[in-house]
C-alpha cells in the first residue's frame, strides 16, 4: 500500500476524527471529563495496537501527544513521554 | 504607565500571591500530617485530602519558581499567569 | 492502657480547603484572569503579554504603547512593527528545577505517587491485570549521574545503558550542538535515573501511554525503563532512544521546544500546535546521529512524523534543519521552501501536519513533484526506508 492510499483508507480516516475529537474536548474538559476521554484513547489504541500495529504505528505519535495533554490538565506541568 | 510602574505592580501582584499560596501550603501539610498520623482514616475524607496534596504539589512547584525567578517584568506576569491557569485547574467544587 | 484512638481532625481539612479557596479567589482577581476585564490597565497587560507570547520579547514601554494602539486602527501596522524587532527568545541557560541525582530519584518517586493519585481517584481505571512485577526497592548507587540500584536483576543491563548513555553523550560535541547550547548542556548535565517497570506502568494508567523514556521540561531530568536489555533492543535501538532524550534536552536548552516563524507574508506563527513536528524533528536527528557513528537502528520511532521532515531536511539541507530544531526559529526553513516551492508553502505543512503528518508528506511530495525537486536521494536514504518499512508503506 502506498501513503496516498493508506491515507485514504476507512480505517485511518476513521482514528484521525477521533483523535480530533478527544483533542478538542479536551481543551475545555474537566478533571473528570480528563480521565474519561484518556480511558476512552487508551482502550482505542490498546485494542489498535493488538489488531493491527504497523496502522498503530501511523498514530503513535498522537497518541502520545493525547497522553502529554491529560498530564499537562492533571498536574499542570508539562512533559515528554516516548 | 511607564516601564517602572508596570514592574512595581506585578511585583506587588506576585508578593502578593506568594502569601496567599505559601499560607495554603502550610495549612495544608498540617491537615495532611495529622491525617498521616492517625491509624483510623474514614473513606469519606480520602478524597479530599487526596485533593489537597495535588494542590500542594502544584502550589509547591509555583511557589519555588517564583521565589528562584527572574524579577523582570514578563518574567513575573508570566508566572501570574500560570497561577491564574493552576487555580483554574483546581478549582475547589469539582473534587471530592 | 491508652486513651481513644486518635482520630483525623476534619476541621484541619476545612482550614486547608478555604486556604486554597482564598487562593482561587485571589487568582480570579488578577488582572490576567479574563481577557474581557474592564480596566485599561488590565486591557494593556494582556495585551502586552499576548505579543511577548508571541514574539519571545521583554515588555518594555514601548510594547505597551504598540499593544494600546492594537485596539484602534493600526493593528496590522503594530504587529508588522514587532515582527521586524529582534526574537530574543534564546531558550533556556539553566532549566528552573536543576536536580542532582538524589533529586532526580525524588522527583521519580514524587511523580510515581502523583500517578497513584490519579488512578486512586478514578478506582474503575485500576486494571488487575499487571505486566510485569514491581521490582523490590532500591538498595544503592554508583557515584555517577545516573541512578542504579545494586541487588537489582536489572542492574547489569544498567551498567550497559550507563555506557551507552556515556557514548551518546560524547557524540554531542560542540560542532554538532554549537557553543551556546554546548556550554549550557556541559554547564547543567542531563541526570538519568533508570526505572523499574511499576513507574511505566503507574504513568501509563494514569495517563494512557506505555512510554519508555520521559523528558521533563524545566528540568535536567531523563527517565529510562532499566528493562531496555540486550537481548530485545540492540545497542543501536538504545543508543537512539538515549540520543533521542538528550536531544529533547538540549533542544529545550536551545529553545527548540517553542518552534517558531515569520513567513514571506511578515505573519508570524508559534504554538503548541507545533509539538507534534518536535518529535519527528528529535527523532529524525537521533536516527542521523545514531547512523553517522555506523550504527543502524532496527525500527524508527515515530515514523510518520519522521517521513514527513525527512523530506523537508532533503529541501532545506540537514545543517540549515539541525540549527533551526535546536533554536525553534524556522524562519530560515520558511524561506527556503517558500522559495522552492511557492509562497505560503511551509505555513500550509506545518497546518497540515500538526494535524496529519502523513498527510504532510503527501503535500510536500505533491508540491516538491510540481517544482521538479528530485526526491530520489530522500527515497534512498536509509531513515527513510526503515520509517517505511515500520508502517508497511511501499511509496
Amino acid at each position: 500500500m502506498n501513503v496516498s492510499d493508506l491515507i485514504k483508507s476507512s480505517a485511518y480516516q476513521d482514528a484521525q476524527k477521533k483523535i480530533a475529537s478527544w483533542n478538542e474536548q479536551l481543551k475545555t474538559a474537566d478533571n473528570k471529563g480528563t480521565a474519561q476521554i484518556c480511558d476512552e484513547f487508551k482502550n482505542f489504541f490498546s485494542q489498535l495496537k493488538k489488531a493491527k500495529p504497523q496502522l498503530y504505528s501511523v498514530f503513535r505519535g498522537q497518541h502520545k501527544q493525547l497522553s502529554e495533554a491529560v498530564y499537562e490538565k492533571l498536574s499542570g506541568k508539562k512533559i515528554t513521554l516516548d | 504607565m511607564d516601564e517602572t510602574e508596570v514592574g512595581t505592580k506585578l511585583l506587588d501582584l506576585e508578593t502578593e500571591t506568594q502569601a496567599k499560596v505559601s499560607h495554603s501550603i502550610s495549612l495544608i501539610e498540617v491537615a495532611i500530617a495529622d491525617w498521616e498520623g492517625t491509624k483510623k482514616k474514614p473513606k469519606s475524607l480520602a478524597t479530599r485530602i487526596d485533593y489537597l496534596r495535588i494542590c500542594h504539589g502544584m502550589f509547591l512547584d509555583w511557589e519555588k519558581k517564583s521565589l528562584k525567578g527572574k524579577k523582570d517584568p514578563t518574567s513575573v506576569a508570566n508566572r501570574l499567569r500560570d497561577f491564574v491557569s493552576i487555580c483554574q485547574k483546581i478549582k475547589p467544587g469539582e473534587h471530592g | 492502657m491508652g486513651g481513644a484512638e486518635k482520630s483525623v481532625d476534619p476541621e484541619k481539612i476545612q482550614r486547608a480547603e478555604a486556604a486554597v479557596t482564598a487562593a482561587t479567589e485571589h487568582a480570579r482577581k488578577l488582572p490576567f484572569a479574563s481577557p474581557g476585564v474592564a480596566s485599561s490597565v488590565s486591557k494593556a497587560f494582556n495585551a502586552t503579554l499576548d505579543l511577548v507570547k508571541e514574539h519571545g520579547m521583554k515588555v518594555t514601554a514601548t510594547l505597551l504603547d504598540l499593544s494600546l494602539s492594537r485596539s484602534s486602527n493600526n493593528t496590522t501596522t503594530s504587529t508588522k512593527k514587532l515582527v521586524q524587532l529582534e526574537d530574543v527568545s534564546s531558550g533556556h541557560e539553566v532549566p528552573p528545577f536543576v536536580m542532582t541525582r538524589k533529586g532526580a530519584e525524588e522527583h521519580s518517586e514524587a511523580l510515581t505517587t502523583e500517578a497513584e493519585m490519579v488512578i486512586a481517584r478514578n478506582p474503575s481505571r485500576v486494571s488487575s491485570e499487571l505486566s510485569y512485577e514491581t521490582s523490590s526497592s532500591d538498595m544503592g548507587f554508583f557515584d555517577r549521574n545516573y541512578s542504579i540500584p545494586e541487588n537489582d536483576p536489572g542492574s547489569s543491563f544498567v551498567s550497559r545503558l550507563v555506557s551507552e548513555a556515556e557514548l551518546v553523550s560524547g557524540w554531542l560535541v560542540d560542532s554538532y550542538l554549537g557553543d551556546v547550547i554546548s556550554d549550557r548542556f556541559k554547564k547543567t548535565p542531563p541526570v538519568i535515573t533508570f526505572e523499574p517497570i511499576s513507574f511505566f506502568d503507574a504513568q501509563e494508567k494514569a495517563y494512557g501511554y506505555l512510554a519508555v523514556g520521559f523528558y521533563f521540561p524545566d528540568t535536567n531530568h531523563i527517565a529510562l525503563d532499566r528493562n531496555l536489555d540486550a537481548t530485545q533492543n540492540s545497542i543501536a535501538d538504545t543508543s537512539n532512544l538515549i540520543a533521542h532524550e538528550y536531544l529533547h534536552y538540549a533542544a529545550y536548552l536551545g529553545g527548540g521546544t517553542e518552534i517558531r516563524f515569520t513567513d514571506s507574508e511578515g505573519n508570524y506563527h508559534s504554538g503548541e500546535n507545533m509539538n507534534l513536528s518536535h518529535e519527528g524533528l528529535t527523532e529524525l536527528h537521533a536516527q542521523n546521529l545514531v547512523h553517522s557513528h555506523g550504527m543502524s537502528p532496527s525500527h524508527v520511532s515515530y515514523a510518520p512524523e519522521v517521513l514527513s521532515i525527512s523530506l523537508l531536511q532533503h529541501i532545506v539541507g540537514k545543517e540549515v534543519l539541525k540549527e533551526a530544531y535546536l533554536t525553534g526559529n524556522f524562519t530560515k526553513i520558511a524561506e527556503l521552501v517558500d522559495e522552492k516551492l511557492g509562497n505560503g508553502t511551509f505555513t500550509e505543512f506545518m497546518y497540515i501536519f500538526s494535524s496529519s503528518p502523513l498527510d504532510a508528506l503527501v503535500f510536500l511530495q505533491n508540491y516538491g513533484a510540481s517544482a521538479k525537486i528530485d526526491l530520489s536521494a530522500w527515497a534512498e536514504n536509509p531513515i527513510v526506508r526503515q520509517a517505511k518499512k515500520d508502517l508497511g508503506v511501499t511509496e
